[in-house]
C-alpha cells in the first residue's frame, strides 16, 4: 500500500514536542472517515449493512504536517480511542456517525438514530475499558497482528461480546491469506481487502476455511470485485464501486 | 518466574486476564491521579483471594457479595473488580457507607472464624498516603507482584510513552551502554537417553524492558504499541550495529538474532551482512515475531525473499501454540520455529498438542523449545519431537557438562 505521507524526512526535523496534545485537539469529526457497507444480495434491494468508522490517516497527516509510519498510526490510535468515548455519548455517537454536515456519506437510515457501525480499534481498546453505547449491532474491528496469540485475542473478543460488541478482523488480503490460516482466530467477522490475486487458487483455499457470510469485502473499486464476491457467496462490500449503489440505497430507505 | 522481568511477560499476564483488567488499570490511573492531585479518598479493599478456600464460595461467599452490594448500587463510591476476583470501592471522604460496609464485613467473617483474621481480608486504607500499597494490591492482582520488590512503584510512576518521550529515548539510547543488557544463551541438542548438552545455536537477545527502564524510566512503552515498536527498531539497529565490527564478527557463531522487519533492511543489517564472514553464512537466522509478521505481511514477505536470496535463515519466534495455527510455519515461509515453553502449552496427549505436532516443522533441526526453566518442559519436548532445547536450565547443564 502506497504510504499517505511521503514527506517523513522533512517531519523528523520539526520538533515532536505534543504532538499528542495537538492531536488530541483536532476536530474529532474531520478527522474520522465514514464509509457504508452494503449488504447486496441478488435479487433484493441493497441496504446498509454497517457504516464504517476509521481514523482518517490523510485528514491527520494534513493538519500535523505529515507524521509518518509508526508516528501516524499511534497518533491514529489516539483519534481511534476518541471515536469510542465519543460513542459513550448517543449524541456523540449520532455527530460521529453523520458527520457535521451529514455528508460524505449516503444516508439510507434516518438521521435520528445510528446505524449499526463499525469501528476500526487498537486492541488496548479493550484493555483500557471499551465502553459500550454504541446501539445495537456494533462491531469492532482490530487489525489482524492483534490476534497475533489467537488464544489472547479470544480472550480479549469475549470482554468485548460481554460488554455489547461483536468483533471483526481486519487486514486479510490475498498476499498474507496464500499463508494465513484466518479461521484460527475467534472473530465474528472477517474483514478481506479485494485484489486481482483473490482469484488464484491460495486465497481461495484460505477463504473456504471461512464462512462466507461472516466475510466482508472491501476496497471493491470495480464491478468486476463485486462480481467475484458474490459469485463466492460475499454479501457484504465496501468500496467506490457501490457509490451509486449507496446513493440508490438511501433513496429507498 | 524470571521472565515476569520481561516486558513480554507482563504484557501477556494483563492480555490472559482480561476480566478485570480494565477495572485494574483504571484503579491503578486513579491512583495515580490522587497522588498527582493530592485529592484524598479513602479505600476499602476485600481480599477474597486470601480467604480460606472454604469461605471463598457457597452462602459465606454471598454473604460478604451480599455486605458490599451497597458499594456497587451507590452513587458517592466507585468499584473495581480485580482479576484475582478481590473486590476495591473508593470513596471520597467522609466515607460513611465505606465504614458501614467495612464494619459488616469485619461481623461477618468474625461469625465465620476466619481463621486468618478479618483483617487482613479487608483493609481500610487512605490515598494518596497510603497509594503504595494499593498499587502493590493492583500488581499482585495482576500477576505481577513476582516482578521483585522494585515493582510496586511502577505502575505508580510511569506515564504514557509520547512522541516527544520516544525521540529523547532515542537520543539516550545512542549513548546508552546496551551490554548488560544483552542475554547470550545456546539452543543445545539434547536427545532422550544422549549426554551433555551440545551448543549448536547461539540465541542473542537484548531484554528490552531493561533497555526502556534504563532510557525511559518514567514511561510505560507499552502505553504506545507503535511508539515501542520504532523504540524496539531503533535498539535493533543499535545491536546490529555493535555486530557490525571486525572484533564482534571474530566471537559470532551460528546464531538467532531477533529483528523486526525495519531493522533486517536497515543500513546496519547491510553493513554487518557485508563483514559477516564466508563461514558463517547460511548459518545466522533472523527471528521475526508473529506480531511483526501480521503488522505487515507483504513487508515479511519482501523480507523472506531478500534474506534468503543472502541466505540468512527465517525463523518464527512463537510464544503460543495458537500462533502456529494462524501462521503454519512452513507455509509460511519460516525455516526454523522458536517456541516459548510456558504452562499455556497443550498437554501431551491432548488433540491440541497433536495439532501442535502437526503444525510444527517435521524436522527436528529447524525447532527450538526456548526459556525451558525446568525439567518438565524438555520431557513435554522429546514427546513434541524437539530436540533443540535454549534457556535457563539448558544453559545451567551446559555449563556444568
Amino acid at each position: 500500500m502506497p504510504h499517505p505521507f511521503a514527506a517523513a524526512a522533512a517531519f523528523s526535523a520539526l520538533p515532536a514536542a505534543n504532538l499528542e496534545d495537538r492531536a488530541a485537539r483536532l476536530p474529532l469529526g474531520a478527522m474520522v472517515l465514514r464509509r457504508p457497507l452494503l449488504r447486496l444480495v441478488p435479487g433484493a434491494e441493497p441496504c446498509l449493512a454497517f457504516l464504517r468508522l476509521q481514523p482518517d490517516m490523510g485528514a491527520m497527516g494534513a493538519a500535523l504536517g505529515g507524521p509518518a509510519g509508526d508516528i501516524a498510526r499511534h497518533l491514529a490510535e489516539g483519534v481511534a480511542l476518541r471515536m469510542l468515548h465519543a460513542l459513550a455519548d448517543p449524541l456523540g455517537a449520532m455527530a460521529l456517525a453523520w458527520g457535521e454536515d451529514r455528508a460524505g456519506v449516503a444516508a439510507p437510515h434516518s438521521p435520528e438514530t445510528t446505524p449499526p457501525l463499525l469501528i476500526d480499534l487498537p486492541l488496548r481498546a479493550i484493555q483500557a475499558g471499551m465502553v459500550s453505547g454504541a446501539g445495537p449491532g456494533s462491531v469492532a474491528s482490530f487489525a489482524i497482528d492483534s490476534a497475533a496469540d489467537p488464544l489472547a485475542f479470544a480472550a480479549l473478543a469475549e470482554a468485548a461480546r460481554r460488554q455489547g460488541w461483536a468483533v471483526a478482523l481486519r487486514g486479510l488480503a490475498a498476499t498474507s491469506l496464500a499463508w494465513l490460516r484466518p479461521g484460527a482466530v475467534a472473530a465474528d467477522w472477517f474483514i478481506l481487502d479485494w485484489s486481482e490475486a483473490l482469484c488464484e487458487a491460495p486465497s481461495i483455499a484460505a477463504l473456504r476455511q471461512l464462512e462466507t457470510d461472516r466475510l466482508i469485502l472491501t476496497g471493491c473499486d470495480t464491478d468486476a470485485a463485486l462480481a467475484w464476491g458474490l459469485g463466492h457467496d460475499i454479501r457484504i462490500f465496501g468500496g467506490s464501486a457501490l457509490e451509486g449503489w449507496a446513493a440508490g440505497a438511501g433513496g429507498r430507505a | 518466574m524470571n521472565a515476569l522481568h520481561n516486558d513480554g511477560a507482563v504484557l501477556s499476564a494483563l492480555v490472559r486476564s482480561p476480566l478485570g483488567t480494565s477495572d485494574a488499570m483504571e484503579l491503578a490511573a486513579l491512583v495515580r491521579d490522587t497522588v498527582a492531585s493530592g485529592v484524598e479518598r479513602e479505600m476499602l479493599v476485600l481480599r477474597l483471594s486470601a480467604l480460606p478456600v472454604g469461605l471463598r464460595r457457597g452462602h459465606h461467599r454471598r454473604l460478604l457479595e451480599a455486605a458490599w452490594a451497597p458499594l456497587r448500587s451507590s452513587a458517592r463510591s466507585r468499584c473495581f473488580d480485580l482479576p484475582n476476583g478481590d473486590f476495591c470501592a473508593v470513596e471520597a471522604p467522609p466515607a460513611h457507607l465505606l465504614a458501614q460496609v467495612r464494619d459488616l464485613l469485619r461481623g461477618a467473617l468474625d461469625a465465620d472464624a476466619a481463621p486468618e483474621g478479618a483483617a487482613r481480608i479487608i483493609r481500610h486504607l487512605r490515598l494518596p498516603d497510603e497509594a503504595a500499597v494499593v498499587i502493590a494490591a493492583v500488581e499482585q492482582a495482576l500477576g505481577l507482584a513476582a516482578a521483585g520488590s522494585a515493582a510496586p512503584a511502577r505502575l505508580l510512576r510511569t506515564q504514557p510513552l509520547t512522541v516527544a518521550a520516544l525521540s529523547a529515548g532515542e537520543k539516550a539510547l545512542a549513548t546508552a551502554d546496551l551490554s548488560p543488557m544483552l542475554r547470550s544463551l545456546w539452543a543445545c541438542r539434547l536427545d532422550p537417553g544422549g549426554g551433555a548438552p551440545l551448543p549448536v545455536l547461539e540465541e542473542r537477545r537484548i531484554d528490552f524492558a531493561a533497555v526502556c527502564g534504563a532510557i525511559l524510566p518514567d514511561h510505560d512503552p507499552d502505553s504506545a504499541p507503535w511508539l515501542r515498536r520504532q523504540l524496539r527498531a531503533a535498539v535493533d539497529r543499535r545491536i546490529l550495529a555493535g555486530l557490525a565490527r571486525p572484533d564482534a564478527q571474530g566471537e559470532l557463531h551460528a546464531s538467532l538474532l531477533p529483528l523486526g522487519l525495519a531493522a533486517a533492511d536497515s543500513a546496519e543489517f547491510r553493513k554487518f551482512d557485508a563483514l559477516l564472514p564466508g563461514m558463517l553464512r547460511g548459518r545466522i537466522a533472523i527471528a521475526f515475531t508473529a506480531e511483526e509478521v501480521l503488522a505487515d505481511p507483504d513487508g515479511f514477505t519482501a523480507a523472506c525473499t531478500r534474506l534468503r536470496a543472502m541466505r540468512y535463515r527465517i525463523a518464527l519466534d512463537a510464544s503460543s501454540a495458537a500462533t502456529l495455527a494462524l501462521i503454519p510455519p512452513e507455509a509460511a515461509g519460516f525455516d526454523l520455529v522458536r517456541l516459548a515453553w510456558g504452562e499455556g502449552l497443550p498437554a501431551l496427549g491432548t488433540a491440541e498438542a497433536r495439532a501442535l505436532a502437526d503444525a510444527l516443522p517435521h524436522a527436528a533441526d529447524r525447532m527450538v523449545l526456548a526459556e525451558v526453566d525446568r525439567p518438565a518442559a524438555i520431557a513435554w519436548g522429546w514427546e513434541m519431537g524437539f530436540r533443540l532445547f535454549s534457556g535457563r536450565l539448558i544453559e545451567k547443564r551446559r555449563l556444568a557438562a
